[in-house]
Order: C-alpha cells, then structure tokens, then sequence
C-alpha cells in the first residue's frame, strides 16, 4: 500500500522505480563530473616540478650548485604549494559533492591495487628513460612530464570510465530498467 | 491488506524515495546538496530527513564550519537494505525482473 493506503499498482510502481533512477543517476552525474582544471592542475604542478630537474645540469654548469639546489627548492615548493591547493580544493569538492571512493573499483584492495599498477607503471617509465637518456634527473623530468600529460589528457576521460562503472554496478547503465 | 514484502511505505513516499534514492550513490552529503538538487524547502527537507533518521534509513551529522552550521547525511545500512527490498518489491508489482 502506499502512504494514502492505496494498493500500489503497476503504473504507480513503474513511476517510482523510473523516480528512483533518475535521482540515483542524477547523483552519480554529480559525483563524477570534476571540473577539467583540476586534472589540469595536477598537470601543471608536476609540469612546473619538472623544471628543475631538466635544467639541473645547465643551472650547474652556468650558474653554480647553489643555484642549482635553490631551484630544486623552488621546484617542490611551487609543486607542494599547487598540489596543496588541488588537495583542498578536492576536499571541498568532496564534501559537496561526495563520491564513495572505493565504489567505481568495488574495493578498497582494488584501489591500493590500482595504485599498486601505476606506481609500476612510473617505475617501468623511469628505467626506460633512465636507459634511452642515460641521466638521473632527465629521466625524472621525462616521467613528470608524461605524467603531467597523462593527468591532463586523461583525467577525465578516466573519470568518465569510473561514473560508467558505477552506473553499470548499479543497474543504471540502460536507459529503461 | 499488506503490500509485498520488502515493500516500504516509509520510503515509497515520493519526497522519501528522491531523498533515498539521491543518497544511496553518495557519502556524507551536504543538506544544501539535497535540498537545492530535489528542489525541497528547508523544513521540508529537514521534516523528511528527520522521518527517515528516525526510522533508522540515515544517519546525520551536525558540526559547524567556521561560525556556520553545516549538516551532512548518509545512509544506513539498514536504510540501504529497506531500499533494495522496497524496490525488489516495486520490480515485482511492475511484473518483470529488471
């Protein structure tokens, strides 16, 4: 029976659960809809953290090691300093707008799983670079790069997949039930 | 006369299930979200959640930002078992298994 103590029949049915997925998947639009800048943000914090370490050896050449050490310092302040202002920002996103972090891959293992991948993945880039370039700090500087690019270009194509594999989890992939 | 079972007249309300259902997909969310994304009234929002809390469906928690109050929501446990009953119990009123 429903609140006004009518049977509930088909119709009425069909309207509530079409009423429940809209709202479900009007949530989940909201959660996973983080605005381009963010990923272009953390793209340009690991671009500008690149900086240094290309110019690592022409700064010592032409300017000296302390130069050099200063501009490492700069480096990872301008980093600290950006990815200190995404992370808040990502906090209060997350507080308005609060996805479930473990729900897109189902668990919390298949997070640190897939952290697991791309910290092998950066791994595998640095000794690639390492080999071709044969230099420590350009071959940093390489994979900060890519990283930089991946981050831009694939943020939110990324977090597309993720809205998708939340909606497909719950049954609200297809348009009709 | 009973509905079927796993049929909830608490949640089924239309107010109640957009205020369920927008929750379910969600972690600790804003009352503002809610409020301004189901287009509701403060005190009818407030009057709904309250209902629902009481039913053991959500959880609320208040704290203040700054000088601000601010109230954020989820659901239960409980709450998301009634609402995976309930619309067990609509599927099988509509007659198909979805």
């Amino acid at each position: 029976m429903n609140p006004t103590g009518q049977p509930v029949g088909p119709t009425e049915a069909a309207d509530a659960l079409a009423l429940s997925r809209r709202r479900q998947r009007e949530a989940i639009a909201i959660a996973y809809d983080t605005p381009w800048w963010y990923f272009g943000g953390i793209g340009a914090a690991l671009a500008v953290l690149s900086v240094p370490f290309f110019a690592d050896v022409w700064i010592e050449t032409h300017l000296g090691r302390f130069v050099s050490l200063l501009t490492y310092v700069v480096g990872i302040a301008v980093f600290a300093a950006a990815l200190g202002g995404l992370l808040a920002a990502v906090t209060v996103r997350q507080r308005t707008q609060p996805a479930k972090p473990t729900e897109p891959l189902g668990s919390g293992r298949a997070i640190v799983g897939a952290i697991a991948v791309f910290a092998v993945t950066l791994g595998v880039l640095w000794a690639l670079a390492y080999a071709v370039l044969g230099q420590q700090s350009t071959a940093n500087g390489t994979v900060l790069v890519i990283t930089a690019v991946a981050a831009m270009a694939l943020g939110r194509p990324l977090q597309k997949t993720l809205r998708d594999r939340v909606l497909k989890r719950r049954g609200l992939d297809k348009e009709t039930p | 006369m009973t509905g079927p079972a796993g049929f909830d007249p608490l949640i089924h309300a239309h107010t109640r299930l957009s205020i369920m259902s927008f929750l379910l997909p969600l972690d600790w969310t804003e009352f503002r979200l809610v409020r301004d994304e189901l287009e509701l009234s403060d005190s009818a929002l407030s009057k709904q959640l309250s209902t629902l809390e009481q039913a053991g469906y959500l959880e609320m928690r208040k704290a203040f930002r700054g000088k601000r109050p601010q109230t954020t929501v989820r659901v239960t446990p409980a709450g998301r078992a009634a609402f995976d009953g309930h619309v067990e119990a609509l599927r099988r009123i509509v007659g198909q298994r979805l």
